[in-house]
């Protein structure tokens, strides 16, 4: 019977590919669907071979601009021929990304790869505890409907970033953590989660903690049963953005994950931790794995279904989007674990989450009734847990191909569409509850407007949420 | 011109105040609001806020000494940079649900730089008031893009972002200001010098010139040295009031009265604002059902600074004098963190009940169904915050020669508020005791009761002596009372109070911080 998991803290970062960040690991455990070297695709039409995976990713500079990952490219890159059922070849992505920049040469660095070498931290850590290489995005789409996958399995009819009702309308996990439950949860955040928007969460802003005081609960033992971190999207206020998204610096993620973890080492409760870190989407970065399609079984008809996308895009959501890393850590698993039983998606941790703090509630559908749990993953038992701590490298030093992107102190800059969004949701959220939102998000320009706005929203909805 | 009454400023404010309080919707705070001005109370009070907090053009009524009736003014500021070591401190707040108070966002799209060497941040001002006062200020914050972006490593084995310059490692950047401000002041109370002057009061009028430049350099991210030169030139216009100071005193009873020197004021200090946490560490589990209730989990912010001033006279040395200016604001963020969950049914009834609805609200859980018996009232570790309690004390010390005198009008002040709009004896009239030395400390608890009014209580102490060694306990004055605050964007801009302790009642008075 494996270790019981009493604390599962969850990172969620943001748009890369199992094989972008860990396919390379394969040379060092065949065990890994990882990539061999001769993975291509077909090129960009102006040039004549086909372009092979590489080993050179860089820390940035490689995506710019942000590679496509709506849905209708994401069908695309599957399939050359747009057939992603019949025919998902996996060898779109590089003309999917011409597309955008119209650029041959560059658009072939849509296959590069880090290695363990060049992406230390990410890489030791999948080495040194479990690595699941059959881990898919809820959706074949963007960042939003997949970061609502992960908390309500479904996207609310999503299909698409500019849904500004979903995050709204998205029935979640937490929603299970009522009264009637002895765990509680809590979300860090750096300013931006696109659950501020939501609204049952938005009438639970306690729940939101800050994450510079990550660091002090966990030591002290005040992390609750179901933590959920939100990545920095965006620079400002002195700091760096870390969520890895194209084409914010890679080592600052990894920074952000060596931080989490060495603070988690130091828990009280590492012994019965487990610390998953999730990519959101692929965000059009190559896989060379097909996405699974799914088949809603006979047992739970009885559930709700998912709500399906509204036109052009119609979907009914049985389809998982690409690939991403998925790695556990927990003293409670062996090294050089693989993790390939099942698929699991974004759904599989609502799943786990009711299965290990709500048990007794109910699926709020099938996706998420069908979605392989984890809880069972913690392996190890009794003495054989572990008691080593992984020393891990400085993401700093060593994970930088090119740092001159971070060579200068932080200056305000054009938001992400991300927070942009974020920030026009939480607007949707207040005119829903009748409240009066800090502005127009359509006006906001950078990013520390963007934080300011969500700074307000948020302190309008705890005050109105007081007052009722 | 004659000011209105303080109490029909008072009435407005906690008016205002109370409009917001009972307030089912929030308020925002930009000029978005003024769309729908007249379709509500509400909007218009959320107009009101977005009025005097919008970027880069806002309305204020801060800076204007008290005394000086209601001053009403604009302002155009820009901060590009966040990074600034003369941004207002910061503080991490226990939950984001009440967000750390900081520095409103001015930020626009464009980054104004001198070449490719420095980045910058400005302000312009200016403020006018209804007796007649008004004042103007333009200050200029330039910072050199000459830092790395670096990281550190603290005792967790923690990556922490940072700037670099050689050794140093810091959040913030090293910066020069440059600044200059006129006023013109219709109405500073006096009531003579020392700690036992009588409470006769006499008014002047003070015109003030200053320029000045600062360099501030962050050491550590709670440590910076700040050095600055600033010249200054008052003046005293003659009135023939009744009750006017130059009717009533002369150079020696109010030194400076007669000739009013220009300053060349050079300064060095040391400013600290170290942030730490405090909460025993804890593994109690999720279904813990005995044992302690909750665990402290305290924020300090303790902001510290050391100062030494020179104001060298011009022309004369008899008004030449040296001052030391000790400042600190130690801010405790009181919170808990639930240790056992509790139940609908261990509440019982009455106090105990009451004692609960208290704590479950504190630690955020609202609607709470006391029907069901097996609802969880408390969860363990849940995070709880029960207000701020802050620290202050201000101790000025000055020196002259043997010839030389502190002009009166340079003199710290404690009672009401001083110059700066610092409140220090509430119970007292504005300015009431005035002194080459100066000594006060006070403790505020605040609770924000619905934001952003919160609730405010507090204890003075104070005194004022002709030498440090003539602070004397005995002189000392003491007051307390209790009153509300109103925020804008996580700082307090004002607060109206009664207080007692002046020996005549209960004083009814209002201060609105000073932001530039």
């Amino acid at each position: 019977m494996p270790t019981q998991i009493e604390r599962l803290v969850v990172l969620m970062m943001e748009n890369r590919s199992f094989d972008h960040m860990l396919g390379f690991m394969k040379r060092d455990n065949p065990a890994i669907n990882g990539l061999n070297g001769d993975e291509w695709n077909y090129p960009a039409s102006e040039l004549p071979n086909n372009v092979i995976v590489s080993q050179d990713a860089g820390d940035v500079e490689d995506l710019n601009p942000d590679p496509n990952h709506e849905f209708a490219h994401v069908t695309w890159q599957i399939s050359s021929t747009g057939d992603p059922v019949g025919n998902p070849d996996m060898k779109g992505f590089v003309r999917d990304y011409y597309s955008d920049c119209k650029d041959a040469a560059h658009a072939a660095g849509i296959m590069k790869c880090f290695t363990p070498e060049t992406l230390p931290v990410l890489s030791t850590l999948a080495k040194q505890y479990a690595v699941c290489d059959r881990w898919f995005a809820s959706v074949p789409g963007s960042t939003i409907p997949n970061r609502l996958f992960v908390h309500g399995a479904s996207s609310a009819g999503s299909l698409t970033q500019d849904v500004l009702a979903a995050p709204f309308a998205l029935h979640t996990i937490f929603e299970s953590f009522d009264a009637t439950t002895p765990y509680d949860y809590a979300i860090y955040t750096s300013g931006s989660s696109i659950l501020l928007a939501n609204h049952y969460l938005i009438q639970h802003q306690d729940k939101f903690r800050d994450y510079a005081n990550f660091e002090f609960d966990a030591i002290n033992g005040d992390l609750p049963a179901y933590t959920f971190i939100e990545p920095r999207y965006d620079d400002g206020d002195g700091l760096f953005a870390n969520s890895q998204h194209p084409d914010f610096p890679v080592d600052r993620g990894e920074s952000l994950i060596r931080n989490i973890y060495n603070v988690l080492v130091k828990s009280r409760d590492w012994k019965s931790t487990l610390f998953l870190i999730l990519y959101d989407e692929h965000g059009g970065i190559f896989d060379h794995v097909p996405p699974p399609v799914l088949t809603r079984k006979p047992a739970y008809l009885h559930l709700p279904d998912v709500q399906h996308s509204d036109p052009p895009d119609v979907f009914d959501f049985t389809r998982l989007g690409i690939r991403v890393p998925a790695v556990f850590i927990s003293p409670c698993i062996p090294p050089g674990t693989v993790i390939n039983d099942q698929d699991y998606e974004h759904a599989s941790v609502v799943a786990t989450v009711r299965k290990l703090f709500c048990p007794g509630s109910q699926p709020l559908n099938w996706r998420e009734a069908q979605a392989p749990t984890f809880d069972d993953v913690l392996t190890l038992t009794g003495n054989a847990i572990r008691t080593d701590v992984v020393n891990l490298p400085d993401a700093f030093a060593s994970a930088g191909v090119d740092t001159s992107a971070s060579a200068t102190v932080p200056v305000p800059r054009g938001p992400t569409d991300l927070s942009v969004l974020m920030a026009g949701a939480m607007q949707f959220s207040l005119v829903q509850r009748g409240l009066q939102p800090p502005g127009d998000y359509t006006t906001l320009t950078n990013s520390a407007q963007v934080t300011a706005f969500l700074q307000k929203a948020q302190q309008i909805s705890k005050t109105a949420t007081g007052a009722q | 011109m004659m000011p209105p009454p303080r109490s029909q400023i008072l009435f407005c404010l906690f008016a205002a105040s109370a409009l917001l309080g009972v307030s089912n919707l929030s308020r925002a705070q930009t000029y978005h609001d003024c769309k729908s001005l007249t379709e509500n109370l509400h909007d218009a009070i959320d107009c009101g806020e977005g009025l005097f907090s919008e970027t880069p053009l806002h309305l204020t009524s801060s800076s204007m000494p008290p005394g000086n009736g209601f001053a009403i003014g604009v302002v155009v500021e820009q901060d590009n940079h966040f990074v600034s070591p003369f941004a207002l401190p910061s503080k991490t707040a226990i939950a984001p649900g009440k967000p750390a108070p900081r520095l409103p966002d001015f930020s626009t799209n464009g980054i104004p730089s001198l070449g490719s060497v420095w980045s910058a941040d400005g302000r312009l001002a200016a403020v006018f008031s209804t007796n007649g006062s008004w004042l103007t200020y333009g200050a200029l914050t330039v910072m050199p893009k000459g830092y790395i972006s670096s990281h550190r490593t603290d005792h967790n084995d923690i990556q922490v972002s940072c700037n670099r310059l050689g050794p140093l490692c810091t959040e913030k950047v090293f910066g020069l200001n440059f600044g200059a401000a006129y006023r013109s002041l219709q109405t500073i109370s006096f009531y003579g010098i020392g700690p036992s002057s009588p409470a006769v009061k006499y008014v002047f009028r003070q015109n003030e010139t200053f320029g000045s430049f600062r360099a501030a350099l962050p050491l550590v991210d709670w440590l910076s040295i700040e050095a600055g030169f600033e010249y200054r030139q008052a003046s005293l216009p003659v009135t023939t009031a009744s009750n006017s100071v130059s009717a009533n005193f002369n150079n020696s009873s109010a030194p400076g009265l007669t000739s009013q020197p220009g300053f060349a004021h050079p300064y060095l200090a040391f400013r600290s604002d170290p942030l730490f946490y405090l909460s025993p560490k804890s593994d109690d589990r999720d279904l813990n059902h005995t044992g302690p209730l909750m665990k402290p989990y305290l924020v300090f912010t303790l902001s510290n600074s050391v100062e030494y001033h020179w104001f060298a006279a011009q022309g004369t040395s008899v008004s030449s004098f040296q001052q030391a200016v000790v400042d600190s604001d130690e801010n405790i963020q009181i919170g808990s963190v639930v240790r056992r969950y509790v139940q609908v049914a261990e509440t019982k009834v009455g106090v105990s009940k009451l004692w609960y609805s208290i704590l479950a609200h504190a630690c955020g859980d609202t609607g709470i169904d006391w029907s069901k018996t097996q609802d969880y009232v408390l969860k363990v570790r849940q995070l709880c915050h029960f207000g701020d309690v802050d620290l202050r004390s201000h101790i000025v010390a000055s020196r002259s020669r043997a010839d030389s005198q502190v002009p009166f009008y340079l003199e710290p002040t404690i009672g009401g508020s001083d110059i700066d709009s610092r409140p220090s004896l509430r119970a007292y009239p504005d300015y009431r005791f005035r002194a080459p030395d100066s000594l006060f400390v006070q403790t505020d608890y605040s609770v924000p009761i619905y934001d952003p009014v919160g609730l405010l209580l507090f204890y003075d102490a104070g005194t004022v002596g002709s030498t440090f060694s003539n602070l004397s306990f005995n002189q000392l004055r003491q007051d307390a009372g209790l009153g509300v605050t109103l925020s804008l964007q996580g700082h307090v801009a004002a607060q109206g109070y009664l207080a007692w302790g002046a020996g005549h009642g209960p004083t009814l008075a209002y201060n609105i911080t000073k932001f530039f």
